[in-house]
């Protein structure tokens, strides 16, 4: 990337992060401070606009050249300020800042990849801005004519066009003869272009255009409208438009049109189209825009034999060792890759094959040749039937008469703004201050991440051997010489494993960011005025549990702004500024990450709670007198809980904050809820800092192993069977004078087996902690502690309650690990 | 006529092999382990080699690696193995072959990868 395009997108960046933050800036300016903010929103639009034209970025210019008028005439007053203007500017900013991710993405050459799958965007967003001038005001100045004139034009050929009128206007030859050319598998589009009127006056100069395109297959140069007698004509005024048919491929046309694309209609022609009688049984070869493989007529086994011996060679070339014989063996797979050339019905002198070859045998490497390999076209493991692909191709797209790359969005409604708040994917602000940095494919993160965990189980194997060796072969020596090779590897591991992560670790802003814009517009729904204060964005944590973080996270806040925080004037009567405060923090504590968010709203009100919750039945009458106020508090996250008056279309969903703490509880986090009624509520989430590695206790019952998180483990101990009672039906013991419930593991897996005591009769007991109660699980045995790479339960054991997952042992046996909170 | 040597120090394997083949139009000659085979290839190169694992004197993984070190023209070669075992697999490929095949392999799979390894267009 030139060095040139890299100062414009970044500057971008910034421009656009200062236009975003003054438009927020502007809606709760007063008005004397608005004329500043103003101007200085149209230095920065005008600025990034003159930046754009520096390159060939016709769809990004446009955009921003249609925000440069509309605040242009909002300085000069001559257009209303809104919020309905914040949000198109918002969002124009939103795509610019998205065509400059893509282009940043593109490892260009210097000049910026196309963009022009964008264009139809790009004349929404641009139109949609002219439409704000347009309402407030009927005299554009003579700058905008041109484009405003090209923008109603554009509208205009779309809405008058039909897709079956012109095909009758053909002539009958013509239209055999396009029945042919589809027939033998030639892609044809027609195309309608009419030039801007003023397009003379731009250095535009539409019959060059047109003489640039591939000899048509028929053309037709009309008036647009009548014209007027000679002498009221004006020739300087372009009153003509362009019908053709090419062949030709869609995404030409678009390319090439890509300047003017409100000007033109683009259509791929079918040739169901032309004649909708024609079968496409009676033509088979009618219908392939691309003409067939070679290897087309092949059986599905001969297919198969050929795959298999592709990805035979493959492996063969990847090997990475070099014997003696590498040469002979370089040569041999060449040999066969000619052979599977020669099978598949293409010519091997002309593939390429020898030269990478000859280049494999020069380096004494099979890299040349795997290139090769992977710049070839191979048949698909499972070849295409070619019914489908036809009827696809078949298909006629009368609903779509002009096709560009762009999907066509829809305008969207009030809900789902607020929903998706981000219509472009990442905004400018996720590209904070990426200077100095590497960008790495997160696939290549998670595959080290992946092998080093494979690498931390297999050095497991080392104590295990080292035991081997002594019990099994008396060698001592040796088995103390693998133990302290063991110490070595293991540090090495460890040490890569926690640069690995660091590797991993995000920043909180990733998903903070979010968050000015999301409370702007809910705020704005629900008609509240509200404050976001955002504290300690740079505090990091690792990727997963950073993105597992955004969901809750979103519907915390929306449960703030939509229950907790009250109206103005509910805040006024009760004498509180009318601005309400929402704060979101986030700070490092030792091995966890602590993200508070706290309002000062209405608060929640245990009573409120009790009662709800005894309506609902989570809860009877005993614990209605019994639960404290804070534990009436911590009902909110029963499950089937909501205590909103009527269901809201932003929380109350039926998604509650169950939820929110079952996510949280997934990424092994806890959750603490503290709200005084009147003042406000303050929810603390606590993480890990990584999930990477899990510490577990081996614990043994019924003759298998189980591991269970140490972050659970309160304690283990050995209790008596004469110190275990019934009480209400259930096993309890008194641990240091509290009464803990006893349950058997053996019960909760249903496992046939009683639980074993030791030679005392006591019982092995697993004492762990959910939430703030403390349970004990009754196992035959506890066993030492190890640090494990959790994998989920995948496919038809996925279902499965009560375990979290399955590890590799060092011995290569797998390790159930047990979800305590999910067995209780 | 492709010409291509199967080694098997089984007979009955040699004839399995040789009906398949011949029945298709190739020309088939044999060796009983690989040295022999080696011997063979004084006969002017083959177009394909099918070759055991296990085999007195020479097995089929030497016969390979010695195979793959000569001056000559290198022709594809096919391991037809008992074990379908990945580590087998990975040495017959280090050892210069150029397919893994689980014996006993059905005629019409053999033939197809047989025919492929030959650039031979195949029937349909």
């Amino acid at each position: 990337m030139s060095a040139l395009l890299n100062q414009f997108l970044t500057e971008g960046r910034d421009f656009l992060e200062a236009i975003g933050a003054k438009l927020l800036e502007l809606e709760r300016a007063s008005e004397p401070e608005q004329g500043p903010l103003m101007v200085e929103l149209f230095r920065l639009v005008h600025t990034l606009k003159g930046n754009s034209g520096l390159f060939d970025i016709p769809e990004m210019t446009r955009v921003l050249h249609a925000a440069e008028d509309l605040m242009d005439a909002v300085r000069d007053g001559r257009v209303e300020f809104s919020r309905d203007l914040a949000d198109h500017l918002l969002e124009a900013m939103d795509f610019v800042s998205l065509l400059i991710d893509e282009i940043a993405e593109a490892s260009g050459d210097g000049q910026p990849p196309s963009t022009s799958g964008h264009a139809r965007e790009a004349v929404r967003l641009g139109e949609a801005l002219r439409g704000l001038m347009a309402e407030s005001i009927q005299t554009p100045d003579a700058g905008d004519q041109p484009d405003a004139a090209s923008a109603s034009n554009g509208a205009d050929s779309g809405s008058a066009s039909e897709t079956g009128g012109w095909l009758d206007d053909l002539p009958e030859s013509v239209r055999d003869d396009l029945q042919n050319l589809l027939a033998s598998g030639e892609s044809l589009c027609r195309l309608l272009y009419r030039p801007e009127e003023e397009c003379f006056f731009k250095g535009e100069d539409p019959f060059f255009q047109l003489t640039q395109l591939p000899e048509p297959i028929w053309r037709r140069v009309g008036a647009r409208e009548d014209w007027p007698r000679l002498a009221e004509l004006d020739a300087y005024r372009c009153v003509l438009e362009f019908e053709l048919i090419l062949s030709t491929d869609v995404e030409t046309l678009i390319e090439h049109f890509r300047y003017v694309p409100d000007q033109v209609e683009i259509q791929p022609l079918s040739a169901s189209m032309l004649d909708t009688s024609v079968s496409t049984a009676t033509e088979p070869d009618s219908d392939e825009s691309e003409p067939p493989p070679p290897w087309a007529g092949l059986s599905p086994e001969a297919l198969e034999s050929i795959r298999l011996a592709l990805e035979a060679q493959r492996e063969i070339l990847t090997l990475g060792d070099s014997p003696a014989w590498l040469g002979g063996r370089l040569r041999a797979v060449g040999s066969t890759l000619a052979a599977i050339l020669t099978s598949l019905g293409r010519d091997p002198a002309t593939s390429g094959l020898g030269t990478a070859l000859e280049a494999a045998l020069a380096t004494d490497s099979g890299t040349y040749l795997v290139r090769w390999l992977d710049h070839q076209t191979w048949p698909e493991a499972k070849p295409a039937a070619p019914e489908p692909v036809r009827a696809a191709i078949v298909t006629p797209a009368p609903s779509h008469p002009t096709t560009t790359a762009s999907a066509p969005t829809a305008a969207s409604t009030p809900d789902e703004a607020v929903n998706e708040p981000v219509k472009f994917g990442r905004r400018a602000e996720d590209q904070l201050a990426n200077l100095r940095t590497l960008k790495v494919d997160q696939a290549k993160i998670d595959r080290l991440m992946n092998l080093i965990g494979e690498m931390v189980v297999a050095k497991n194997a080392l104590p295990y051997l080292a035991a081997r060796a002594e019990d099994l072969y008396g060698v001592r020596e040796l088995s103390r010489e693998i133990k302290t090779q063991y110490g070595v590897i293991n540090r090495i591991a460890e040490e890569m494993q926690d640069a690995i992560m660091q590797v991993r670790m995000l920043p909180v802003s990733f998903v903070f960011q979010r968050f000015p814009r999301l409370v702007r517009d809910i705020a704005h729904k629900l008609g509240k005025e509200v404050r976001l204060i955002m504290e300690g964005e740079s505090t990091e944590a690792d990727k997963n549990i950073i993105e597992s973080l955004a969901d809750p996270l979103i519907h915390i806040v929306r449960n703030s702004l939509d229950h907790g925080l009250e109206s103005p004037a509910e805040r006024r009567a009760a004498g509180k500024p009318p601005e309400g405060r929402l704060t979101i923090s986030a700070r490092q504590e030792s091995d966890r990450v602590l993200i508070e968010i706290s309002d000062d709203g209405r608060g929640i009100d245990p009573d409120v709670i009790r009662r709800k919750a005894y309506e609902k039945g989570i809860i009877d009458e005993a614990a209605l007198e019994r639960l404290n106020d804070q534990e009436a508090v911590n009902l909110v996250f029963a499950a089937g809980f909501s205590t909103a008056e009527q269901i809201s279309d932003l929380s109350g969903r039926g998604v509650g904050m169950d939820v929110v703490r079952n996510a949280i509880a997934r990424v092994h986090g806890s959750i603490d809820l503290r709200s005084r009624v009147g003042e406000g509520t303050r929810l603390r989430l606590s993480l890990p800092l990584s999930m990477a590695v899990t510490n577990v206790m081996i614990i043994e019952s019924a003759g298998q192993r189980f591991g269970v998180p140490m972050d659970a483990v309160a304690e283990t101990v050995r209790v008596a069977r004469r110190d275990i009672r019934v009480i209400k039906k259930r096993l309890t013991t008194v641990l240091r004078g509290r009464l803990v419930p006893l349950v058997a593991l053996n019960d909760l897996l249903a496992l046939d087996a009683p639980q074993l005591a030791n030679d005392d009769d006591e019982l092995a007991v697993l004492v762990v902690r959910i939430e703030k109660e403390y349970l004990g699980i009754i196992v035959d045995d506890c066993r030492e502690t190890i640090d494990i790479i959790l994998k989920p339960l995948a496919g038809f054991l996925g279902d499965l309650t009560g375990y979290s997952g399955s590890a590799l042992l060092g011995d290569g046996s797998v390790l159930l690990i047990l979800n305590p909170r999910e067995l209780l | 006529m492709k010409r291509i040597l199967v080694i098997d120090d089984a007979a009955t394997v040699r004839l399995y092999h040789r009906g398949i083949l011949e029945s298709a139009g190739f020309e088939v000659s044999e060796a009983v382990n690989g040295l022999e085979a080696l011997e063979r290839l004084a006969e002017g190169p083959f177009d394909l080699y099918l070759v055991d694992i296990n085999m007195p004197k020479l097995d089929g993984y030497g016969f390979l690696r010695e195979l793959r070190a000569k001056d000559i023209p290198q022709a594809p070669a096919i391991m037809v193995s008992t074990e379908a075992e990945d580590n087998d697999q990975r040495l017959a490929y280090a050892c210069g072959a150029n397919l893994y095949l689980i014996k006993p392999a059905k005629p019409a799979q053999l033939l197809a990868h047989v025919q492929t390894l030959l650039g031979e267009r195949h029937p349909s």
